[in-house]
């Protein structure tokens, strides 16, 4: 498939599954209310200063072609943020399925060609993302 | 003799003051000492360290971070959340009730800023390190209206 073509067997309603890291490298933050949420520093993708590689987008997991422990198993102390598919789109970002040799399920949420995620489609990612599993240090 | 040339109530008004100032130098001193201690962690992680396949936090995003923590504890502002960006960057956050200030530092030392409003709408820019106490100042607007309330 070509790249920066929407893949169209990715339905509106599926999930998406992004890895939130815990401490030291810690990519959540809590809520007024004390609920933990993703940082949006966790839906952010930059270009590498030496290399100049921009990737090609964001990697996620498409939740139908995998489960939660095999998603978790990539780093045991990181929690889970799931969105729908549909909610990438309205912010004009592509959503690619991506498999790689160890993730099937790998998908890519990428912006337009030479554009890049932007800090406000980054924190309404985070923002509207669930906590389906809570990073390590947050689990009663 | 006029009050205000009152040499015990002079020296109490001095002395109340001083415990104020150096409060609040401690308690600045103590987020700047803590938030630079989670830089050089975040400094020393690996590639891969998202496991995503990122590269190492870079010397620039480190260097100019460390430079923008001094000034934001310089200028009372709050410990603000520090978080590594895939692709060698840093983040700064803060939130209150009203409002949302986040600081990127881009992996080539270069700085990008967004404010959640308290409408929830969303401001987005690069900045000059100049900047920052601007937006920082925006920020701790919310903290005086919450104070007057």
């Amino acid at each position: 498939m070509p790249q920066g073509t929407e893949d169209v067997s990715i339905l509106a309603e599926d999930l998406l599954w992004r890895r939130i890291l815990d401490d030291p490298t810690r990519w959540w933050t809590k809520n007024p209310d004390g609920t933990v949420r993703p940082s949006s520093s966790s839906f952010l993708q930059r270009k590498e200063k030496d290399s100049g590689k921009l990737e090609n987008g964001l990697s996620v997991q498409l939740s139908k072609l995998t489960t939660q422990k095999k998603a978790s198993s990539f780093i045991e102390s990181a929690g889970l943020a799931e969105i729908e598919v549909k909610l990438p789109r309205e912010l004009n970002l592509d959503v690619i399925y991506d498999p790689i040799e160890e993730d099937i399920a790998h998908t890519l949420i990428s912006p337009k060609e030479n554009q890049k995620i932007t800090k406000a489609q980054a924190r309404k990612l985070a923002g509207a993302a669930r906590m389906i599993v809570l990073p390590k240090s947050q689990r009663q | 003799m006029p009050l205000d040339s009152n040499p015990v109530m002079d020296n109490r008004i001095y002395t109340g003051q001083l415990a104020a100032v150096t409060s609040l130098t401690s308690q600045v001193s103590l987020w700047l000492q803590d938030a630079q201690k989670e830089l050089r962690t975040l400094k020393d992680l690996p590639d891969d360290w998202d496991s995503y396949g990122s590269s190492k936090i870079t010397n620039e995003a480190s260097r100019r971070a460390a430079g923008l923590l001094h000034e934001l504890a310089c200028f009372g502002m709050p410990k603000p959340d520090l978080f590594p960006v895939s692709g060698g960057g840093l983040q700064l956050e803060w939130q209150r009730e009203n409002r949302e200030l986040e600081i990127e530092v881009l992996p080539d030392g270069g700085i990008e800023y967004l404010k959640v409003l308290p409408d929830g709408k969303m401001e987005e820019g690069k900045a000059i390190a100049a900047d920052v106490l601007t937006l920082a100042q925006w920020f701790r607007q919310s903290e005086n209206s919450v104070m007057s309330v």
